[in-house]
């Protein structure tokens, strides 16, 4: 189970390593512990768009919905790409708007199906 | 638009097989092929993999319907979901956790035993559930709604995703080129045989045609004058932010026409639908299925209500008047296929998959798959099933 | 009845805490030395009051059963009982914490690589997992019963959502023409402003922007015309209806116009350690000081790119925090007297639980300044949200829509941007108000 992770860890050098161990301790999406290190890990692998990035590290999928990572994954793809501005749109923005309790949405006369 | 998997580069001027869709039909049935040998294949999306209604899906998974047709089909696909993160060398997060299907009423409740007997008789263990031993099973749910219930056990959920990138990787280490960003924008034929593709990147030949494109399948139908009654309908679905575990297994409300479980990390995630479709392609989710997912899940589950909602989410499929799927060739045009219709197409898509290739490289329609004939949906005979959470506008 | 300000108690993990009715429930913590409020979801790493405006998601505790309410944005009343959420034993001392030895292990995706061959192990890793790393907790039954709440329906000419500078002034232009005004906003009217340093210009006068907003606000809540709503705009839907949540009502909106004045988020900084509690964005720094009024900080570091630099680290010292370092990123000078400015980049943010230790790296050395305090102060990004919702709905599909990593409209039919959201660079309430008149006027010639 951790041969594998382990042996990558061990054939980086060790300028290498220590950044990627840095980064581990960059976190970009905070609410989802997504590091830096995941980010490039990921864009390596392949995830190189920002939607599938999104599915891949779970970043803009927190309790703030991307409020505070949306910038950082921004400027990570762009390095990624090689600078400039990302150049796909970022992942879409889907109600609410901020997080609602369900109750305060209950509505007796408003549902459809068996339960109505 | 590229995932771990994706042919960089334009696709070939030919391939043995062109599948439309990067969906999880479209990526089991390439990676079944290619199984058989047939490893020149391409798939072609328009999005990225996993881009439509697979990676946008509630995740549910069982095979305890109550038909003959469906029990079967779907019992060959749970079969195979077990065995998927080993053979595709990704743990595509199968989560057997049970699948129940809820009894609110007393008329559901005077319906179960026939209901497990029958589908006994198919081969599908399932149990059914007293209200105190649903109650012991779910324990928050509302008692006024939990009469009872058919419980299987090996049923349970999947990381959509997961199977998708499972597939796609296993397809492509074993030679599929799978492509996206590319519109598929027609079916070519000759002399009534198909001949290939036409797509934004140029035409590509195949003889072999297989139409995957989940919600605008009908689309690619038109371009060859395939008439079937096909519509397109939107789903939505919520998801909370993490809580205690409080739902072991996946749950489904034939009453409230919903359906849930709760992830890994936490998080509730559920849809529910009103009588009749919502036909529309859009993306968009709305107020009123907001407010009917909440509302429903509340009375499930009254705690639900000190629960936050993070996102709502909507999906798009295509369904038929029977809500079961098309699996075969197309009547009257040699070469194309067809695996369109699905409203249950993430559970159903490995053994659909399975058969479709079998039926594909033999040129024999397996036994399992014959009823899913499209000709049937041509002549009327519709198959019938009765613990969909899903009806039409009549039924209600 | 008790009035804000007055001193009260409230419970907290069983001890008894002092505090003054209104305050944030995060500044009663942490002025009682609690920086610690929950823990991470996967690694679980520390994390503290961040970002101050319920943003975040790095402060949620329980109040009298009710999970996830967001300590910085929630008023303390007295007599609630509050808990952290996650850790075991406690978001303290949690032995679930996953040590940075054990972390290169769980990279995003390790979970489909793990166990694929095993997969009845994986379900039980699963479910161990789901115990372990699933969060926080569930409702009782009551806190849940209580949050119900009664729904009505508005059809105001123009609606405003953001009652901040721009959101104030907005309101008060569209209804200075006679349209109908419903203004919402979460928590106190005015907003980030409240707590900010800076002058603007209003009616001929250079007025402190705190002093300006506070004074807008007032004039809105006084308004006939301008109906306040605390709460959130869920989302602009496709039908044209913007449901606002509020604390005990829901009132689905369906405007003429709609106003986005949302304002602006912090944006975090990208170095080792910038989760760490006491790592805190700028303008959770001005609320804990200069609303909460509450200095649980000794020494402060603070990083920036802009002007906000400078006036981070004067509202610190006039706070009693020692700045000891002004680190500018993009190699600018500082201005103030005082701290050292630096150019260079913050190497590691260090601390077991919380910061202790901050490391600049200026050209070829490393720097390390003792500090509980590193504040933030990069330029804010807009708000973007319900403009971009706007620009999705509109096209049918949130995959198909063009424009670039922001790409939110400014102005369309039906909708106006103002303020922040816009990305305006200077706060111009002046601006705000001429485009609520035209917005009202508007509004006007489509209603009547
Ligand atoms: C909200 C929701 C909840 C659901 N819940 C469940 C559930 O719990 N269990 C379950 O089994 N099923 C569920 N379903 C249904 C299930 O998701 C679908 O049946 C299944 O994903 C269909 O897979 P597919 O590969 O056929 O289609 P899709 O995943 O939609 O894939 C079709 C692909 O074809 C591509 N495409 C279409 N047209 C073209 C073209 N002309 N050119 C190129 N590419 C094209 C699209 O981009 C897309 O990627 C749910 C669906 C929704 C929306
Ligand atoms: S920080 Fe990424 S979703 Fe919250
Ligand atoms: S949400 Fe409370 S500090 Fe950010």
């Amino acid at each position: 189970m951790i041969r594998q992770p382990f042996r990558r860890w061990r054939e980086r050098t060790p300028g290498r390593r220590r950044s990627a161990a840095l980064d581990r301790r960059t976190l970009v999406c905070p609410c989802h512990d997504a590091t830096l290190f995941d980010l490039r890990n990921s864009w390596d692998e392949g995830y190189q768009h920002p939607e599938t990035l999104k599915r891949a590290t779970a970043v803009f999928m927190g309790p703030c919905q991307g409020k505070m990572c949306a910038k950082l994954v921004g400027n990570v793809v762009a390095e990624l790409q090689g600078g400039g501005e990302p150049e796909q749109r970022r992942p879409s923005v889907r109600p609410p708007l901020f997080p609602v309790r369900m109750g305060d949405l209950v509505h007796e006369d408003e549902v459809g199906g068996g339960a109505a | 638009m590229t995932l771990p998997g994706v042919t960089a580069g334009p696709p070939a001027s030919s391939y043995d097989v062109v599948i439309v869709g990067a969906g999880v039909q479209g990526l089991a049935t390439a990676y079944e092929l290619a199984r058989r040998g047939v490893t020149n294949v391409a798939v072609v999306d328009r999005s990225w993999p996993g881009g439509g209604a697979s990676g946008r899906n509630g995740e549910m998974i069982r095979s305890a319907f109550s038909s003959r047709e469906w029990t079967q089909l779907f019992e060959l696909s749970l079969k195979r979901f077990a065995e998927l993160s080993a053979e595709l060398d990704f743990n595509i997060l199968f989560s057997p956790s049970g699948y129940l299907v809820l009894a609110s009423t007393e008329e559901e409740v005077a319906g179960q035993d026939a209901i497990a007997a029958a589908q006994a008789a198919y081969g599908v263990e399932t149990e059914v559930l007293g209200a105190a031993q649903v109650r012991k099973l779910v324990p928050h749910l509302n008692p006024d709604l939990a009469l009872g219930g058919i419980l299987q056990r090996k049923g349970g959920f999947a990381h959509h995703d997961a199977v998708v990138w499972g597939y796609l990787r296993a397809a492509a280490r074993a030679g599929v080129s799978v492509f996206s960003g590319i519109d598929v924008l027609g079916v070519t034929t000759a002399g009534g045989r198909v001949t290939g593709v036409r797509t934004s990147a140029g035409d590509i030949a195949a003889d072999v045609v297989v139409n995957a494109a989940g919600t605008t399948s009908d689309d690619l139908n038109q371009t060859v004058g395939v008439e079937l009654p096909l519509i397109k309908a939107r789903l939505e679905m919520i998801v909370t932010e993490p809580v205690k575990p409080f739902l072991s297994c996946a749950l489904a409300s034939p009453h409230m026409l919903g359906y849930c479980h709760q992830t890994a990390r936490g998080e509730f995630v559920g849809g529910t639908e009103r009588p009749g479709a919502d036909e529309t392609d859009s993306l968009n989710t709305t107020y009123h299925m907001l407010r009917d997912t909440a509302t429903k899940w509340v009375k499930l589950f009254p705690s639900l209500a000190g629960v936050r909602i993070l996102r709502s989410w909507a999906g798009t499929v295509s369904q038929t008047p029977d809500f079961a799927p098309v699996l075969g060739e197309a009547p009257g045009v040699p070469g194309y296929w067809l695996s369109v219709g699905w409203i249950y197409g993430f559970m159903g898509a490995p053994g659909a998959a399975q058969l479709l290739a079998e039926a594909i490289t033999t040129g024999r329609v397996p036994d399992t798959m014959a009823p899913f004939g499209a000709q049937r949906l041509l002549d009327g005979r519709l198959i019938e099933e009765n613990t969909l959470v899903v009806i039409s506008e009549e039924a209600s | 009845m008790t009035s804000a300000g007055e001193k009260v108690t409230f419970t907290f993990e069983g001890r008894t805490l002092t505090a003054r009715r209104g305050q944030s429930v995060a500044s009663a913590l942490m002025q009682s030395g609690t920086t610690v409020l929950t823990r991470s979801f996967k690694y679980r790493r520390p994390r503290g009051y961040t970002c101050g405006y319920d943003v975040c998601g790095s402060c949620p505790v329980t109040v009298d059963g009710l999970p996830g309410v967001s300590a910085c944005s929630t008023p303390v009343q007295g007599g609630e009982s509050v808990d952290r959420e996650r850790g075991w034993p406690s978001a303290d001392r949690d032995v679930m914490r996953v040590s940075d030895l054990m972390a290169p292990l769980l990279p995003a995706g390790f979970q489909f690589r793990l166990f694929r061959s095993h997969p009845r192990l994986a379900h039980l890793a699963e479910k161990v997992m789901a115990r372990v790393a699933g969060a926080g907790r569930f409702p009782t039954a009551e806190a849940a019963a209580a949050t119900r709440t009664l729904t009505s329906t508005a059809r105001p000419d123009v609606l405003v959502v953001g009652g901040g500078l721009s959101g104030c002034a907005a309101a008060l232009g569209a209804a200075s023409t006679g349209a109908s005004v419903a203004l919402v906003h979460r928590g106190p009217l005015g907003g980030r402003a409240l707590a900010r340093s800076g002058s603007a210009a209003w009616e001929g006068t250079t007025t402190p922007v705190a002093a300006l907003a506070a004074r807008l606000a007032d004039e809105v809540r006084a308004h006939e015309a301008i109906d306040v709503l605390d709460g959130t705009a869920l989302s602009w839907f496709e039908t044209g209806v913007v449901p606002v949540v509020g604390g005990d009502r829901v009132v689905d909106m369906w405007p003429t116009q709609l106003v986005v004045a949302t304002g602006s988020y912090d944006v975090p900084g990208l170095f080792p350690g910038n989760d760490k509690p006491g790592v805190v964005l700028a303008d959770g720094v001005s609320k804990m000081l200069r609303v909460d009024g509450v200095v649980p900080w000794r020494r402060a570091v603070v990083l920036t790119d802009c002007e906000r630099g400078d006036v981070l680290a004067a509202q610190l010292r006039e706070a009693g925090v020692e700045v000891v370092a002004v680190v500018h990123q993009d190699g600018a000078d500082g201005t103030l007297p005082g701290p050292r400015h630096l150019t260079g980049r913050i190497e590691a943010a260090r601390g077991l639980k919380t910061l202790r230790a901050v490391d600049v790296r200026v050209g070829g050395r490393v720097e390390t300044f003792d500090t509980d305090l590193l504040c933030v102060a990069l330029r804010e990004r807009p708000a973007d949200d319900l403009a971009l919702q706007w620009r999705y709905v509109s096209a049918g599909s949130p995959t198909s829509v063009a424009g670039g990593w922001s790409g939110a409209p400014v102005d369309e039919d039906g909708l106006a941007v103002v303020g922040s959201a816009a990305g305006w660079l200077e706060d111009d309430p002046e601006q705000a108000r001429a485009v609520g008149e035209a917005v009202g006027a508007r509004a006007a010639g489509v209603a009547r």
